[in-house]
C-alpha cells in the first residue's frame, strides 16, 4: 500500500455482501468519509452501508469511481436566485439510463450515502423526464394514481388559468 | 410494479422536493396536477418564491418585494403572487400586440401598459433584447417595447422630483438618478439598479478586516481610498470635464470609464458612506462640491467621547473634531478646512458665509445644480456639433442629447424655484421647449403633460394653449388611419394566376434587363394612368393589363 489515496477499504451492503473499494472513491460519500474519520484503522474493519443492497451499491461505486478525481464542490451561496439548468454532462446521461426502479434507488442511495453531485444528477434525470410533460402524461411515467376529485381538479386549473394558452 | 417498488410519490418529501427545484413553473403546475401527495409539495411557498424571484427581477413598490424576501416564506402568498404576475404579463403582452398591429389609439394603449407600472419592465426589457431578427416585426417589437420603458421611467423620475418639490422624503441618489432615467433605455442603472449596486460597494468595503472599528474619520477616508482604487470616482481624462455623460450617476457606476463630475462624484461617494453608517453629504462649496462628514452627536470624528460643555458651544461647526471635508472627486486625504476657507476668500466670498458654503445642502439644491449643469452641457456638445459638422459624432454615442435635454427641462418645470413668483417664471421659460421636444420626440408623455403640466397652469395665460396641444394630441391618437388590408378587387382572386409573388422589401435582379431594384409597392393590375400604359404598350404584353404590376426602386 502507497499512498493514501490508493488505501481500500471493505464496505458491507445491506443484504451482507462485501465489496473492497478503493478510499479515495469511497470517499465521495460523505456518510462514508465521515465513517472512516471515526475508525481507528481504516481498511481493516468493514463499513455496513445499511440501507443499500448490492446492485446498487455497485452502481453508485462506478458512479464514484468515475467521478474520483472531481474537484470538491463549492459553496453554493445564492442558490435561489440562480436558475437552474438540468444540462447533465454525457457520461453522467449514460450512467443514468438504467430503469426507473434503479433510478430511484439511486437517487435514495445517495441521499443516505451523501453525495451530493449523483443526488443533484439523479434528480435532474428525473426533472427532465418531468418538463414537457401534461398531467396525464406524467402519471402514466410515473405510474401516479390520480386521487383527486374531479371538482378540486378543476379548481386548481382555474387558479392557473396562465398556463392553459402557452 | 410491486407496490414496494420505489415511486416517485413515494420518495421522501425533501427528495420530490430537490427534484421539483429543478423544475420550471409549467412542469411544477403539471406535476402538481397529477395527485394530492405530489400537489402538496408541488405547492410549497418556497417553489414559488423561487418561480417569483427567477422570473421576474423588477417589481412595483406596492408588493414590497424586498420585505417580503427577509419574512419567512409562508407569510406570503407567492403562488398567488406568481399567477397575479404572470397575468399581469399576459395582459400587458396583449395589448402591447395590439398596439402593433394599428395606429390608432396607440398612445392609449401604451398608457394602459405603463400603468401596470415596474411589473412590466421585465416583459418589455425581454421584448426589447431578444426578440429574434427572424421576427417579421422585429424591429417595431423592440421600438414600441423601448418607448414603453422610456415612459415608465420617465413617470418614476417625475413621481421622485414631484416628492422632491413638496418635501417629503427622498433620498439624493433617488433625486439625482430620475435624469438618468430619461436616458436609460433598455441599460441597466434604474434606481433599483443603482441601489443593488452601491449596496454592492458598501458590503465589499465592510467586509474589509477592522473596518467596523475604525474610527469615523478613517472609515471616511477608506471608503475614498476604496471607491477611488476601483476607479469608480473621478474624472481620469480631464479634458471631457463637461461631457454630458458625466451628469449621470448611473453611467458612472455601470459604464466604463466610470468618470462623473465632482458633484456626482460625491453623491455616489456619500450614497455608500451613509449605508456605512457614516453622516457624509455634499456641501455648498461654489464651482466644486465636496462631502461634509459629521461626527455622530456624542463622539468626535476621531471615537473619543465629546465633553458636553463643547457639543453645547455654537462653535461645533468648525471644530474640526465635530466636521471634516473630503474631495474624493480628487483624491482619498481629508481636505483641511483652512485650505477651503482660504479659497472662499480668494473667490471673495464675504466671511459670514463661509460657513454656509463649507455646510452641507439640501437634495433640492444638488438637484438644481444637476439640471443647470445638464443644460450646460448639451448645449456645449450642440455647439461642438454644430462646428464639426454631424459626422463627428460618433465618439460618444451616451447618452441621447435630447433625452437628457427633454429630462433636465422636466426637473426644471417640476422643481420650479424657492418662490411662488420665480417657479412660474422658471416653467414659463421651459415650457416652450418642452412642449417642442413633447411633440417631436416624446408624443407617448400625453398622460404626463396633462396629469402635471396642466395643473400648473391654471388660469395663466398658457392655460389654452397647453389644453389645445393635449386635445389636439388625444384627436390624432385616437383618428390615426387605421390599416387596411389590400384585398383583391371582386373576381380578380377567385380567377387565379394573377397573383402578386414578391413581398415589399424583396431585393431582385430583372431576370430579362438585368437591373437591381428592390420591391417598394404593388397593385393587383396595372393602376397606372392611360397614356403611361399606353406609352409603354402594356396591353402588349402576354397577360396585358390583367397582373401585378409593381413598384421598384
Amino acid at each position: 500500500m502507497a499512498g493514501e489515496g490508493e488505501q481500500m477499504v471493505k464496505l458491507v451492503s445491506s443484504d451482507q455482501v462485501e465489496i473492497p473499494v478503493e478510499r479515495k472513491v469511497a470517499e465521495r460519500s460523505m456518510l462514508i468519509k465521515n465513517m472512516i474519520e471515526d475508525l481507528g484503522a481504516p481498511g481493516e474493519e468493514p463499513i455496513p452501508i445499511m440501507n443499500v443492497s448490492e446492485p446498487v451499491l455497485r452502481k453508485v461505486l462506478e458512479w464514484c469511481t468515475h467521478h474520483k478525481n472531481d474537484p470538491a464542490p463549492t459553496q453554493d451561496d445564492d442558490a435561489d436566485s440562480r436558475k437552474k439548468t438540468t444540462d447533465i454532462e454525457d457520461w453522467d446521461q449514460k450512467f443514468m439510463q438504467v430503469d426507473q426502479e434503479m433510478l430511484f434507488e439511486i437517487i435514495l442511495a445517495a441521499n443516505y450515502m451523501d453525495i451530493k453531485a449523483l443526488l443533484d444528477v439523479g434528480c435532474k434525470t428525473v426533472a427532465n423526464m418531468i418538463k414537457g410533460k401534461s398531467p396525464e402524461e406524467i402519471r402514466k411515467t410515473f405510474n401516479i394514481q390520480n386521487d383527486f376529485t374531479p371538482e378540486e381538479e378543476d379548481q386548481i386549473r382555474r387558479e392557473n388559468e396562465w398556463a392553459e394558452d402557452r | 410494479m410491486s407496490s414496494d417498488t420505489p415511486r416517485l410519490s413515494a420518495l421522501p418529501d425533501e427528495l420530490v422536493e430537490a427534484i421539483t427545484f429543478y423544475l420550471p413553473p409549467d412542469a411544477t403546475l403539471a406535476l402538481g396536477l397529477t395527485c394530492t401527495t405530489l400537489h402538496k409539495i408541488a405547492y410549497e411557498h418556497l417553489v414559488w418564491r423561487r418561480h417569483c424571484i427567477q422570473g421576474w427581477q423588477y417589481w412595483e413598490a406596492h408588493h414590497e418585494i424586498a420585505d417580503k424576501l427577509l419574512q419567512p416564506p409562508a407569510q406570503t402568498k407567492w403562488r398567488h403572487l406568481y399567477n397575479q404576475r404572470r397575468f399581469t404579463d399576459k395582459k400587458a403582452l396583449d395589448l402591447f400586440n395590439e398596439l402593433l398591429l394599428t395606429q390608432q389609439k396607440r398612445i392609449e394603449r401604451i398608457e394602459e401598459i405603463c400603468r401596470l407600472g415596474y411589473d412590466v419592465k421585465d416583459l418589455m426589457l425581454d421584448l426589447c433584447q431578444n426578440t429574434p431578427d427572424s421576427a417579421e416585426d422585429v424591429l417595431a417589437r423592440r421600438y414600441y417595447a423601448d418607448v414603453v420603458l422610456g415612459r415608465i421611467h420617465r413617470a418614476t423620475a417625475l413621481e421622485k422630483w414631484t416628492r422632491l418639490q413638496e418635501r417629503r422624503m427622498v433620498r439624493l441618489e433617488e433625486v439625482l438618478a430620475a435624469y438618468d432615467l430619461f436616458v436609460l433605455s433598455g441599460r441597466k442603472g434604474d434606481l433599483h439598479d443603482i441601489d443593488q449596486e452601491l449596496d454592492r460597494i458598501a458590503r465589499a468595503i465592510r467586509a474589509a478586516p477592522d473596518f467596523e472599528h475604525l474610527s469615523t474619520r478613517n472609515k471616511a477616508i477608506e471608503v475614498a481610498r476604496y471607491m477611488r482604487e476601483q476607479r469608480l470616482l473621478g474624472n481620469p481624462t480631464e479634458e471631457d470635464y463637461h461631457a454630458l455623460r458625466n451628469n449621470f450617476i448611473s453611467l458612472a457606476l455601470f459604464e466604463e470609464p466610470h468618470t462623473s463630475l465632482p458633484l456626482q462624484s460625491v453623491a455616489i461617494y456619500c450614497a455608500v458612506a451613509r449605508r456605512l453608517g457614516i453622516n457624509a453629504r455634499p456641501s455648498n462649496y461654489p464651482s466644486h462640491v465636496h462631502a461634509v462628514i459629521e461626527a455622530p452627536s456624542n463622539q468626535t470624528l476621531d471615537g473619543r467621547e465629546k465633553p458636553r460643555a463643547t457639543a453645547a458651544t455654537e462653535h461645533t461647526d468648525e471644530d474640526p473634531d465635530s466636521m471634516m471635508h473630503m474631495d474624493p472627486w480628487r483624491s482619498s486625504e481629508e481636505v483641511p478646512r483652512e485650505q477651503l476657507t482660504l479659497r472662499l476668500s480668494q473667490m471673495g466670498a464675504p466671511p459670514a458665509q463661509h460657513a454656509a458654503h463649507l455646510g452641507p445642502t439640501n437634495n433640492y439644491e444638488l438637484a438644481l445644480r444637476t439640471g443647470r449643469n445638464i443644460m450646460n452641457s448639451v448645449q456645449d456638445s450642440r455647439e461642438r456639433q454644430g462646428r464639426l459638422g454631424r459626422s463627428s459624432s460618433t465618439r460618444t454615442s451616451l447618452p441621447d442629447v435630447e433625452a437628457a435635454w427633454y429630462g433636465m427641462l422636466w426637473a426644471m418645470m417640476v422643481l420650479g424655484d424657492n418662490n411662488q413668483a420665480a417657479t412660474l417664471h422658471r416653467r414659463r421659460q421651459c415650457l416652450p421647449y418642452l412642449a417642442d421636444h413633447f411633440q417631436t420626440h416624446f408624443p407617448e408623455d400625453i398622460g404626463m403633460l396633462e396629469s402635471t403640466l396642466l395643473p400648473m397652469f391654471i388660469n395663466e395665460r398658457e392655460q389654452e394653449g397647453l389644453l389645445s396641444l393635449v386635445t389636439i394630441s388625444r384627436e390624432a391618437d385616437r383618428n390615426a388611419k387605421a390599416p387596411k388590408r389590400r384585398a383583391a378587387p371582386d373576381g380578380v382572386e377567385k380567377s387565379g394566376p394573377p397573383r402578386v409573388q414578391f413581398k415589399i422589401g424583396q431585393h431582385f435582379e430583372h431576370k430579362r434587363y438585368g437591373y437591381r431594384a428592390v420591391v417598394v409597392g404593388w397593385d393587383f393590375q396595372c393602376a397606372a394612368e392611360p397614356r403611361w400604359i399606353h406609352q409603354m404598350r402594356v396591353d402588349d404584353l402576354p397577360r396585358g393589363r390583367e397582373q401585378p404590376f409593381y413598384n421598384v426602386m
